[in-house]
C-alpha cells in the first residue's frame, strides 16, 4: 500500500496538469454562454450607423417602445415605411422591404416563407427568461442607450456590445449605486431586492436628466465620418447610402425647409408631447398613449 | 374465484385486449417508423430535416416518431431520447435561433409587454360568467371576474379560471367536416375535408324543405335570445328548438311552474339567506360562481360584540358533500328518504308558523336520523332546522331551502322540489333569496325529448346541434340521431355526438367570438373576442345564418344577410393559418353587427341612459357588464297543484344500496372533460385526481383502491372504491363528467373504450340523477386512485387546522396575538422563544403578508386554478400525482374532526395552504446555493437560475409546500407519460404535446396552441429547479414600478394576489402587514381571538400568513357529554 502523500509527490506534475485542464474547461465553459460580439446577418441590411449615426434619427423615434415598456421592441413595420414610402425607393435594400410590406410575406435565404408582411429579423440581444429588466427605468434613470448597447451609431451591423451577464449587471449597479434608492446598501448583496421606500435620489437625477434624451439635429450637412468607422456592408444584400446626400433630396430639402421655418422645432426631441401645438397634443392624448412614432416631418413634408 | 391482482385501469380487466407491454421496440415497428419519417420530411437522415437544427423542432420529430411507435417501453423511450440528443449534436451549431417578428402597425394604445385587459364573457358548460380577459399582444393569458358584475363581483370560479385551457386545447377541430360515413359501433367515422362554401350549399339544400330541430346548449342573453327567434321566425313553422343540458333544470323549473305558475329557472341569492337548509342537494358542489359568491356573504361575521352574528348552513344529506363539508349541522339521511324529510320538515315549519300543510300529502316520518344534542337536550334535528328557520323569519331575516343540482334532477325529484317552493314561499323567501330566472334565458321543459320523439317519427329532416353533446349526456339519443337525413353539428372538436355527424362546422371558443349573456336576472353582459380565430372555424351563429342564407338565398330575412363586400386583406387564423372566414365575403350578416344592433334596440332603450349610440355600444364593451331595471317577478302559490303533484310518497326501501350521481366538482358536467388543469384539480371533498370513483361509506365494508362492478338495472360501471368518510351507510356516490371518449387526448386518460366510468352511461335519459337503486360486485382487483389527500402532511404537530363553535369563549391557544407576537417584535425573542435567528428582517418598505377564513373556505380550488394560470404552474398528469408530485402552488387540505372508529359524523375543516413566508424560514437556512431567500417585502423569493436541485429546502419545509420539478413538466401538456405507463400501452393515450423550445412564430405556435397560455411576466421553470408560492411577486413587483412613476406609495387594494383574487368567498385576503390601515391588517385584527400562524408555537417560524379558525354557527352541546370524553381526533 502507497500511501497517498508520497503517490501525490512521485506524480504532482500529472495531478497540476489535470487541475489546469479542469481550471480551462471551466474558464471556457463559462463563457460558452455569452455572445458577446454576436452579429447576426439580417433579412435586410438595415444600417443603424445610417439612420442614428448619420442621419442623427432618436434611438427612441423607431425604438418607441424602449421609454415606456420593459422591451425596447422592434419598430412596426409602419415605422419603416412611414418614410421609405417616399425616402431611398430606389435602393434594393428598400424595395425589399415594400416589397415585404406590400406582397405580405417574403421568402428567407433557407427557403422558408415568412408571413405577416413584415421583416423577421434575427434576434441579437437576448437576456435569460428568469431575467426581468426593464427599459422602461433604465430610460428613466437616464441611462444612454450606447450603455448597455455600444456604440450603436457606429455599427452598420448590429451586434451585441455588451457580455450580458449578471456579474457586468451588477457591476454597473454597483458603481452608480443606483439600485434600489435609500435602502442600497452595496456590503448587503440582499438589498439589491429592494424596491420599495422614496425614490427621491433617483427623482432628482430625472430631473437633471430629463425622461428624453435631446439629441442636436444636424441637417446642414452630414457628419464627419468617426475615424475608424466601419465600412457599409457588402454581405450581399447591397449597399447602403452613406450620407444624407444619398437620401431623396427633395424630402431632404422640405425638412431643412422646415426646421428653417421653425427653429424651436430643430431640438425638439420625438417625444416631447408638452412642446407640441395645443392642438396636436390633444390628438395624442396623454404620454401614457401615444406610440404612433410620428415626427412633424412625418406629415408637414 | 377471481385471484387478486393489481391494475390500473379499468381496461386492463378485459381479457379480450392485448397487452403491447412486452414488445420489443427496436424491432421492424422502429426501423418502420424511422424510414417513415424521414420519408416525411423528404431526407435521408432525421437531423438534416430543414428546421431540425432547432431544440424545438428535434423535439417534435421525436414527438413524431414516439406517436408511429405503436408501443414503446421505457428502455425503448430512453433509447430514443438518446437518439435525439446525438441528432442534435449532430447539428450544425445554431447559437441564435430567435427571430423577432414586429407589428405591421402597433395597436394604438399598446406597449409592447404590457397586457390590456378586455372585458368579456366565459360560459362554464352553459352558465355565463363575466370575466376581464388579461391579454399580452392579443394572446389572453389570464382571466379574473369582472368587478362591474354585480354577480360575481370581480371574482371567478375554478371552472372558468381553466377556460383558457379550452382555448388553446390542441384538440380542437379545425376546417369543415363531411362525414361520409358516419361512426358505427366500433368503425370510425369517415371524413372528408370540405369547404365553408360546400358546406354551406350542402346544408342549405338540407333545409330547404322538411322539418328542422336545433337543439342548443343553455341560450340567455338579449342577442343570443333574439337570434334563435329571429331563426325559429324564418323557418315558420318548420323549426323545433331546445335547449340542452346534461345536467337539466328542467324538474327546478317544473315545480316552480306547478307551485307558482311560473316556468323559469330559479336564481338563488343565498348571500341575502340568515339560514340555508339543503336537503339532498350539494349547493356549493353544483351551482355556479353566483352562489359561491353568496355563500361568502352568508358565512361572513356581521356586527361586533354582542350583535356579531352569521349565516347558519344546516344539510341533510347522504353523502358527504361540498356545502355539508362547509355546514354548521350536518344530518345524515338515506338519499330515498329525502323526499319524506322535505315534507316532515315542512309539517314542522308549518305547525310552527301556524299554516297548513297542502291537504293530502302522505309521506313517512321514520327518517332514521341521529337526534343531536342541544344544550344537553337530544332534539330531533329536523325539528332544530325547522326552528331556525321559523326564529329567521320572526327575526325578520330571510332563509333559503336548496333543492337541486344532478342528484335531484330526474323526474322522480319533483316532490322534494315542491316542498322546497312550498318552504320558501311559505317562509317568505320568494322573491328574495329565491326569484325567477333571466328572462331571456330560454327554458328547456322537455324540448329534447319532443325532437328525439320528432326524429323517431321520421318528421326531422336536418337535425342542427349547436355547442351540445347530446349523445354523451343521453346516450340512446343515438338512436333518434341515426333517423335524421342531415346531421350538422356546431361544436370545436369532434366530440361523440359530431362523429355520428353528416357534416361538422368547427365553432368559435367564447374567448375568440362575439356574444352577449344575462347573467341574473336584468344583468346582461357583452362577450368580445380577445383573439383572432386560432384554427379554420366561424362563429356558430354565422353558420347558422350562412346555412338560411344558403337555403333561402334572396328570401332569407334580412337581419341575416349582407351585401357582398370583397375585402382585400383576409386575416389568418393564428395557429392553423388559414384564412378567416368573413362574412361580408359571402353576403352573410356579420354576428359583430347582429349583436351591436340587438343591444343598440334593445338594451340601449331598456339601460335609460343618455348616451349616443357610439358612446353606448363603446362604453358597454368596456364596462362589459350592464344592470338593467328588472320588474319585481309576483308568483302565487298553488296548494292544490302541489298537493296533487306530491300526492302519496312511494315508501322508502327498507334494504339494499342507493346510488346517487352528482355532477363532478372539478370537471363540471363534463363538456370540459379535455381540460387538463381541471382534471387535475383534487376534488374538494375526497381529494381525487384524474379519475371517477365510488363513494362508499365506512360502514359498508369497502376497502380504499377496490375495483367493483356497479350494476343498475342492468347498466354497468367499473370503478374503484373510495371510503368517504361521512356518507351514510347503504349510499354510494360516482359522478356525471367522466369517461369521454371523443373529446381530446386528455380526456381520453380517464376513458375506456366501453365508457365503464361514465355515469350518464346509466342514466340514459335527459333527465339524469335521482337516487337509484344499485349492486356491488367486487372484482377482487385493485387500482390506486390519484388521490392526494395525506400528500405533504403536516401532521405530528399542535392542532393545525382550527374551530370552535360560535359564541364560544375562545379557549386559550387562539389568543396567541399574531401581532403582537411578530410584527411588531424588536427584541428578537418573543414571548421568550429560544430564536437561533439573531437578528430580524427590516421592512423598509412593505411587507406582503395574507389572511386565510377558513370559515369561509369552501374548498371550490378556484384559487389552485387562477394561481396555475398567474404563475404558469405544470400539469404533472396522474402517474406523477401518485408519487406526491403535484405542483400546485396553492393545496386545499380538507381535514376531517370525528369519531375515528365509525368516521360516520365527520365535521370539515378546508385549509389553503400556500408558502406561508416565514420571517425564520427553515428553507432558506439551509439552501446551499442561496437561492432561496427572504426579501426585504417578506417574500421568501426563489432565485430559479440558482437552484441546484438538492431539495434540501422541502425536506427543511414544515409547511410541505415547495414542489420540484422532476420533469420539464412545463414542456409537457399532461406529465411524462412515460411510454411504461399501462395507459399508454392499452392504445388509450393520445398526443403529449411538447410546449419546450423557443417559439417565434406563428409557424412554430402551430404545433403548440399551449404554450401561447404562458404568462410572460412569470420564469417557466425547468427540471431539477425547486419552486413555491411567492406571493405573486411579479404583481408585487409591478406595483414597484407603478410607485416608481407615479410618487405614490401603493394603495391598499390596488394589487392582490391570483388566489386572493379570485376567491368566491373572499376567504383570502392579501395586503400590506405594516399598512396599519390594510384591509389584511383590518381582518386579522378583527378576527384576533380566531388568528393564528401555523406552527409557529412549535417551530417560531414566524410566518407571513394569518389563518383565522373555522366557526360552527351551532347551538352548544351539554357539557356532561364532553366530560364523559367522546374522543375527537383530527384524522387528514
Amino acid at each position: 500500500m502507497i500511501h497517498p502523500v508520497s503517490l501525490l509527490k512521485r506524480f504532482w506534475l500529472v495531478v497540476v496538469i489535470l487541475l489546469c485542464g479542469v481550471g480551462y474547461g471551466i474558464h471556457s465553459f463559462s463563457y460558452a454562454f455569452i455572445d458577446q460580439g454576436y452579429a447576426p446577418s439580417q433579412p435586410i441590411a438595415y444600417s443603424h450607423k445610417l439612420h442614428a449615426g448619420e442621419l442623427k434619427i432618436d434611438c427612441k423615434y423607431c425604438h418607441f417602445n424602449a421609454p415606456r415598456g420593459r422591451v425596447a421592441g422592434v419598430p412596426p413595420m409602419s415605422v419603416c415605411i412611414g418614410c421609405h414610402r417616399q425616402v431611398a425607393t430606389d435602393k434594393p435594400e428598400i424595395q425589399k422591404l415594400l416589397a415585404i410590406a406590400d406582397t405580405g410575406s417574403y421568402v428567407d435565404t433557407d427557403g422558408v416563407t415568412k408571413e405577416g408582411g413584415v421583416v423577421h429579423w434575427s434576434r441579437v440581444h437576448r437576456l435569460p427568461d428568469h431575467v426581468y429588466f426593464s427599459h422602461e427605468w433604465h430610460d428613466k434613470a437616464a441611462v444612454a442607450c450606447q450603455t448597455c448597447h455600444g456604440p450603436v451609431e457606429e455599427m452598420t451591423t448590429m451586434r451585441q456590445h455588451a457580455p450580458l451577464t449578471m456579474e457586468w449587471c451588477l457591476d454597473c449597479h454597483r458603481k452608480t449605486n443606483y439600485v434600489g434608492g435609500p435602502h442600497y446598501d452595496p456590503s448587503k448583496p440582499t438589498s439589491f431586492s429592494v424596491g420599495t421606500g422614496n425614490y427621491d435620489a433617483m427623482r432628482q437625477q430625472e430631473e437633471k436628466n430629463p425622461v428624453v434624451t435631446w439629441v442636436p439635429r444636424d441637417l446642414a450637412g452630414t457628419t464627419p465620418a468617426a475615424p475608424g468607422a466601419e465600412a457599409a456592408p457588402v454581405d450581399g444584400h447591397g449597399r447602403l447610402p452613406k450620407s444624407v446626400a444619398d437620401i431623396e433630396p427633395s424630402f431632404a430639402t422640405t425638412l431643412k425647409r422646415i426646421m428653417a421655418e421653425h427653429p424651436e422645432w430643430r431640438d425638439l426631441p420625438t417625444w416631447r408631447i408638452a412642446d407640441l401645438p395645443e392642438s396636436h397634443r390633444k390628438l395624442y392624448g396623454s404620454e401614457d398613449y401615444m406610440n404612433a412614432p410620428t415626427q412633424c416631418s412625418t406629415c408637414h413634408q | 374465484m377471481t385471484t387478486t391482482r393489481t391494475w390500473q385501469a379499468a381496461a386492463e380487466l378485459d381479457p379480450t385486449l392485448n397487452s403491447v407491454a412486452n414488445r420489443d421496440e427496436f424491432g421492424p415497428d422502429v426501423a418502420k417508423a424511422i424510414a417513415d419519417l424521414r420519408a416525411k420530411h423528404g431526407h435521408s437522415s432525421v437531423s438534416c430535416a430543414p428546421e431540425g437544427n432547432k431544440p424545438a423542432a428535434l423535439d417534435r420529430l421525436r414527438g413524431e416518431l414516439s406517436q408511429m411507435l405503436p408501443g414503446v417501453n421505457r428502455r425503448g423511450f430512453l433509447r430514443l431520447t438518446g437518439a435525439a440528443a446525438v441528432f442534435s449534436l449532430a447539428a450544425c451549431n445554431e447559437s441564435h435561433p430567435d427571430t423577432l417578428v414586429p407589428y405591421a402597425e402597433q395597436p394604438e394604445g399598446s406597449v409592447l409587454g404590457k397586457a390590456s385587459w378586455f372585458s368579456t364573457v366565459v360560459r362554464d358548460s352553459g352558465r355565463p360568467v363575466a370575466v376581464m380577459a388579461k391579454a399580452f399582444e392579443g394572446r389572453p393569458i389570464k382571466l379574473e371576474g369582472n368587478p362591474d358584475c354585480p354577480v360575481g363581483r370581480g371574482r371567478a370560479d375554478a371552472r372558468t379560471q381553466s377556460a383558457l385551457v379550452n382555448l388553446y386545447d390542441p384538440d380542437r377541430h379545425s376546417g369543415a367536416l363531411h362525414l361520409t360515413s358516419p361512426a358505427v359501433a366500433d368503425k370510425p367515422a369517415v371524413a372528408e375535408s370540405i369547404t365553408w362554401e360546400a358546406l354551406d350549399a350542402a346544408v342549405g339544400a338540407s333545409l330547404k324543405e322538411g322539418g328542422i330541430a336545433l337543439i342548443t346548449g343553455p341560450v340567455d342573453g338579449p342577442a343570443s335570445g333574439q337570434f334563435i327567434e329571429d331563426l325559429t321566425q324564418t323557418y315558420a313553422g318548420r323549426l323545433k328548438h331546445a335547449v340542452y343540458n346534461p345536467i337539466s333544470r328542467s324538474v327546478e323549473v317544473q315545480a316552480r311552474k306547478l307551485g307558482l305558475g311560473v316556468a323559469s329557472e330559479p336564481t338563488y341569492h343565498v348571500g341575502k339567506a340568515a339560514v340555508l337548509v339543503t336537503l339532498g342537494s350539494d349547493m356549493l358542489g353544483e351551482a355556479g360562481l353566483a352562489e359561491h359568491v353568496g355563500f361568502g356573504d352568508l358565512r361572513a361575521l356581521k356586527g361586533e360584540g354582542a350583535a356579531a352574528w352569521m349565516g347558519q348552513v344546516i344539510a341533510f344529506e347522504p353523502t358527504l358533500s361540498q356545502t355539508g363539508a362547509a355546514s354548521d349541522v350536518r344530518v345524515r339521511v338515506a338519499a330515498d328518504r329525502v323526499s319524506h324529510l322535505a315534507w316532515t320538515l315542512a309539517a314542522a315549519v308549518a305547525t310552527k308558523l301556524g299554516v297548513a300543510l297542502p291537504a293530502g300529502i302522505q309521506y313517512s316520518t321514520a327518517l332514521g336520523l341521529k337526534p343531536m344534542l342541544r344544550e344537553g337536550v337530544e332534539v330531533d334535528p329536523l325539528d332544530f332546522a325547522a326552528d331556525q328557520l321559523v326564529a329567521a323569519k320572526k327575526a325578520n331575516r330571510h332563509s333559503l331551502i336548496y333543492v337541486g343540482g344532478a342528484a335531484q334532477a330526474a323526474a322522480s325529484c319533483l316532490p322534494v322540489h315542491l316542498a322546497a317552493v312550498w318552504l320558501n314561499s311559505v317562509l317568505g323567501n320568494e322573491g328574495v333569496t329565491v326569484t325567477n330566472g333571466a328572462a331571456s334565458a330560454l327554458p328547456e321543459v322537455g324540448g329534447i325529448a319532443d325532437i328525439a320523439a320528432a326524429c323517431q317519427r321520421g318528421e326531422i329532416a336536418t337535425l342542427i346541434i349547436r355547442d351540445a353533446n347530446p349523445v354523451y349526456g343521453w346516450p340512446s339519443f343515438l338512436k333518434a340521431m341515426a333517423k335524421v337525413k342531415t346531421v350538422v353539428v356546431l361544436a370545436d372538436r369532434v366530440d361523440e355526438t359530431a362523429q355520428h355527424a353528416t357534416y361538422i362546422a368547427p365553432t368559435l371558443h367564447n374567448l375568440e367570438s362575439w356574444g352577449d349573456a344575462e347573467i341574473a336576472p336584468g344583468v346582461v353582459a357583452l362577450q368580445q373576442p380577445t383573439i383572432q380565430p386560432l384554427w379554420d372555424s366561424r362563429a356558430a351563429e354565422e353558420s347558422l345564418m350562412a346555412f338560411t342564407v344558403a337555403a333561402l338565398g334572396a328570401a332569407a330575412p334580412a337581419v341575416f344577410a349582407q351585401p357582398k363586400i370583397v375585402s382585400a386583406t383576409v386575416p389568418k387564423a393564428v395557429v392553423a393559418r388559414t384564412p378567416v372566414w368573413l362574412p361580408a365575403a359571402h353576403g352573410v350578416q356579420s354576428w359583430q353587427r347582429y349583436v351591436k344592433s340587438v343591444w343598440l334596440a334593445r338594451v340601449k332603450p331598456a339601460a335609460k341612459v343618455l348616451a349616443g349610440d357610439v358612446a353606448f355600444w363603446n362604453s358597454a364593451l368596456s364596462t362589459g357588464v350592464l344592470t338593467l331595471p328588472a320588474a319585481p317577478s309576483a308568483v302565487t302559490r298553488d296548494e292544490a297543484a302541489i298537493a296533487k303533484a306530491v300526492g302519496t310518497l312511494p315508501a322508502p326501501s327498507t334494504s339494499g344500496l342507493q346510488l346517487v350521481i352528482s355532477r363532478s366538482r372539478t370537471l363540471g358536467d363534463g363538456t370540459w372533460a379535455n381540460n387538463a388543469w381541471l382534471n387535475e384539480l383534487p376534488d374538494p371533498v375526497s381529494k381525487t385526481t384524474w379519475d371517477n370513483w365510488l363513494s362508499v361509506s365506512p360502514a359498508d365494508g369497502f376497502t380504499d383502491g377496490e375495483v367493483v362492478h356497479l350494476d343498475v338495472s342492468g347498466r354497468k360501471l367499473l370503478l374503484t372504491v373510495h371510503v368517504q368518510d361521512g356518507q351514510h351507510p347503504g349510499t354510494l356516490e360516482t359522478f356525471f363528467g367522466w369517461g369521454r371518449t371523443k373529446a381530446g387526448a386528455v380526456a381520453a386518460l380517464s376513458a375506456d373504450k366501453d365508457r365503464l366510468v361514465d355515469a350518464y352511461t346509466i342514466t340514459d335519459s335527459y333527465l339524469v340523477g335521482g337516487p337509484l337503486s344499485a349492486t356491488v360486485t367486487k372484482t377482487g382487483a385493485t387500482y390506486v386512485l390519484a388521490n392526494v389527500q395525506g400528500h405533504q402532511r403536516l401532521d405530528g404537530r399542535d392542532e393545525i387546522a382550527r374551530d370552535r363553535r360560535f359564541g364560544e369563549q375562545a379557549s386559550a391557544h387562539h389568543h396567541e396575538g399574531w401581532i403582537a407576537g411578530t410584527a411588531t417584535d424588536a427584541a428578537g425573542k418573543p414571548n421568550g422563544r429560544l430564536d437561533l435567528w439573531g437578528s430580524r428582517h427590516a421592512y423598509p418598505g412593505h411587507r406582503w403578508g395574507m389572511t386565510v377564513d377558513m370559515n369561509s373556505c369552501t374548498g371550490c380550488n378556484a384559487c389552485v386554478t387562477a394561481c396555475t394560470a398567474e404563475n404558469n404552474v405544470p400539469v404533472v398528469g396522474r402517474d406523477e400525482v401518485r408519487k406526491n408530485r403535484e405542483m400546485h402552488w396553492i393545496s386545499i387540505n380538507r381535514y376531517f374532526k370525528g369519531d375515528p372508529t365509525t368516521r360516520l359524523d365527520v365535521e370539515v375543516v378546508n385549509q389553503p395552504l400556500m408558502c406561508q413566508q416565514c420571517e425564520n424560514a427553515p428553507c432558506e437556512t439551509v439552501c446551499p446555493a442561496n437561492a432561496t431567500m427572504h426579501n426585504e417585502q417578506g417574500i421568501n423569493v426563489m432565485v430559479y437560475n440558482r437552484c441546484i436541485g438538492t431539495r434540501y429546502c422541502a425536506n427543511n419545509c414544515p409547511y410541505k409546500v415547495r414542489r420540484f420539478n422532476w420533469y420539464e413538466y412545463s414542456s409537457m401538456r399532461v406529465g411524462p407519460l412515460g411510454l411504461d405507463n399501462p395507459l399508454e400501452q392499452l392504445g388509450r393515450v393520445g398526443k403529449n404535446v411538447l410546449t419546450s423550445g423557443s417559439v417565434t412564430s406563428n409557424a412554430e405556435l402551430a404545433h403548440a396552441p399551449l404554450q401561447m397560455l404562458f404568462n410572460p411576466d412569470v420564469t417557466v421553470r425547468s427540471k431539477g429547479v425547486m419552486e413555491k408560492c411567492n406571493l405573486c411577486i411579479q404583481r408585487t413587483r409591478d406595483i414597484r414600478e407603478v410607485e416608481k412613476r407615479t410618487d405614490r406609495t401603493y394603495q391598499d387594494g390596488s394589487i392582490t394576489t391570483a388566489c386572493a383574487q379570485t376567491c368566491p368567498t373572499k376567504a383570502i385576503t392579501f395586503g400590506d402587514l405594516r399598512d396599519p390601515f390594510s384591509e389584511v391588517v383590518g381582518t386579522a385584527k378583527k378576527a384576533e381571538d380566531r388568528g393564528y400562524l401555523l406552527l409557529d408555537k412549535e417551530l417560531n417560524t414566524r410566518p407571513g400568513v394569518v389563518y383565522l379558525a373555522r366557526l360552527r354557527n351551532r347551538p352548544a352541546e351539554a357539557a356532561a357529554t364532553k366530560a364523559a370524553g367522546v374522543k375527537e381526533a383530527v384524522h387528514e
